[in-house]
């Protein structure tokens, strides 16, 4: 039976035309290599960006309220690196529920396992307004806010991972039974500046995940990697000089872009856009220097013993219609798939015939 | 997961070129078989996985995300996949 089909095979294999044989084995497999390295990719590239917006169309996330309003927030993780001791020692009479802050995991200080000593949460509540940050943003307190006493950071807080989680209050103007399409958020120290060409700037390249938490379940949202500097140019209020004025301060963008299929899936996730009653986990992981150099005291805008800005921006999608371009043309891309697999055997050779067809 | 059958897919379609360049009188040496069939198999994996959202998407589709019309693609996929390791094992290409 083997050779029998080895026999009809071979006469089927070369494809004959006025000039010979017009493609060989080796080019009906590149012909299977181009369909999966080129055409594929782009069909799924057509898929996954359906619907969403090629602009940078954002939309405050978060209400402006010179009032200041009380949000709800903690930190998950403080950078990793566990400097308890070193607090304890410059601060011997400072409490242990502070000194325990010194190291936060997963909204937990543990710095200390004193008997006795309830691990608190670091709380992070404050002000929306919008003259710090072009958008409205709030102030958190920095990682190492609690151990230590002002003035005596110790300079780093690691590299390693940053948390925090911000519950449904920081971003109020999310519409009910909206769907994402992309999230920014901008992390700024807004109480120090410095001259824009400061040496301490620099590349930085991190990893990133949201984590959205509605009705008890957590949907994790990763894969995202950003490259940027730290260092944040904008105008806003000099306090002081009662005007605007350029500043070039500690911070970045990040921004999370979701494919078409990611937006609909956390839509799905969160109730059909239930923004009053979730929570989002934001997530910066695996620190590096674009120049290769040690971590250690590279300035971020969160690390710090004060406090600093952040404002969440969001652009939306619209669910219906990228719904309707991604399932479908998924179902187009699976029919077609199918196809190939069939067009690959004996049983069905469209591709000889076209290509014999237009071949001399 | 995904990354596994992604890296033997691509080694599997390189071991074919290569094997049928083999044939034809090209990439004599086994040392230069090695090295082709293994740039192919590298440089196509990097490629679904680091400049296209390939792998992502197929995760899309078994994890839920796309719905009914995402097993089907799966469900293509490995039709697909399993006529071309077929082809290959039978007569060393993948469209027959």
């Amino acid at each position: 039976m083997t050779l029998h089909v080895r026999a009809a095979h071979e006469e089927r294999v070369i494809i004959a035309s006025k000039n010979g044989p017009a493609l060989n084995p080796i080019q009906w497999n590149a012909l299977a290599i181009m369909f999966i390295l080129v055409f594929m990719p782009f069909a799924v590239a057509f898929v996954t960006n359906a619907g969403s917006s090629a602009d940078d169309n954002f939309k405050d996330s978060m209400e402006s309220n010179s009032g200041g309003a009380s949000l709800n927030s903690i930190w998950l993780y403080n950078g990793g690196d566990n400097l308890t001791a070193d607090y304890q020692n410059l601060n011997p009479t400072l409490p242990d529920q502070f000194i325990n802050c010194a190291v936060v995991q997963d909204g937990w200080c543990i710095g200390t396992q004193a008997p006795g000593v309830q691990a608190l949460p670091l709380g992070g509540t404050s002000y929306a307004v919008d003259w710090r940050t072009p958008a409205p943003s709030a102030l958190i307190y920095q990682s190492h806010f609690y151990p230590s006493s002002p003035g005596q950071y110790l300079g780093a807080s690691g590299d390693d991972h940053y948390g925090w989680l911000l519950q449904s209050d920081y971003f109020p103007n999310i519409e009910q039974g909206e769907a994402l399409d992309k999230m920014k958020f901008t992390f700024v120290d807004t109480f120090t500046s410095y001259v824009c060409d400061y040496s301490e700037f620099t590349d930085i390249e991190f990893n990133g995940y949201l984590v959205f938490n509605h009705d008890g379940r957590s949907k994790k949202v990763d894969g995202f990697t950003f490259e940027t500097s730290n260092k944040y140019e904008h105008r806003f209020w000099d306090n002081s000089a009662a005007e605007f004025t350029t500043a070039c301060q500690v911070g970045f963008e990040v921004k999370f872009d979701f494919a078409g299929y990611e937006s609909l899936a956390i839509s799905s996730f969160v109730g059909g856009g239930d923004w009053q009653n979730t929570s989002i986990e934001v997530h910066l992981t695996e620190f590096e220097r674009a120049d290769d150099r040690t971590f250690t005291d590279t300035l971020l805008p969160f690390a710090g013993d004060g406090q600093f800005s952040l404002s969440i921006e969001h652009q939306n999608i619209n669910s219906i219609t990228a719904g309707f371009v991604i399932r479908t043309s998924t179902l187009v891309l699976s029919v077609l798939t199918f196809a190939v697999g069939i067009a690959s055997t004996n049983a069905w050779n469209p591709f000889k015939s076209f290509i014999g067809g237009i071949l001399p | 997961m995904i990354e596994y059958v992604i890296y033997f897919f691509t080694a599997f379609i390189a071991i074919g070129v290569v094997g049928q360049a083999g044939a034809s009188g090209l990439l004599n040496g086994a040392f230069q078989r090695g090295f082709a069939g293994a740039s192919a198999q590298i440089v196509s994996a990097k490629f679904l996985f680091s400049y296209t959202n390939f792998e992502t998407f197929v995760r899309a589709c078994l994890d839920g995300s796309i719905g009914l019309s995402g097993y089907v693609f799966l469900g293509s996929l490995g039709f697909l996949a399993a006529v071309w390791v077929n082809n290959l094992v039978e007569y060393r290409q993948a469209i027959i």
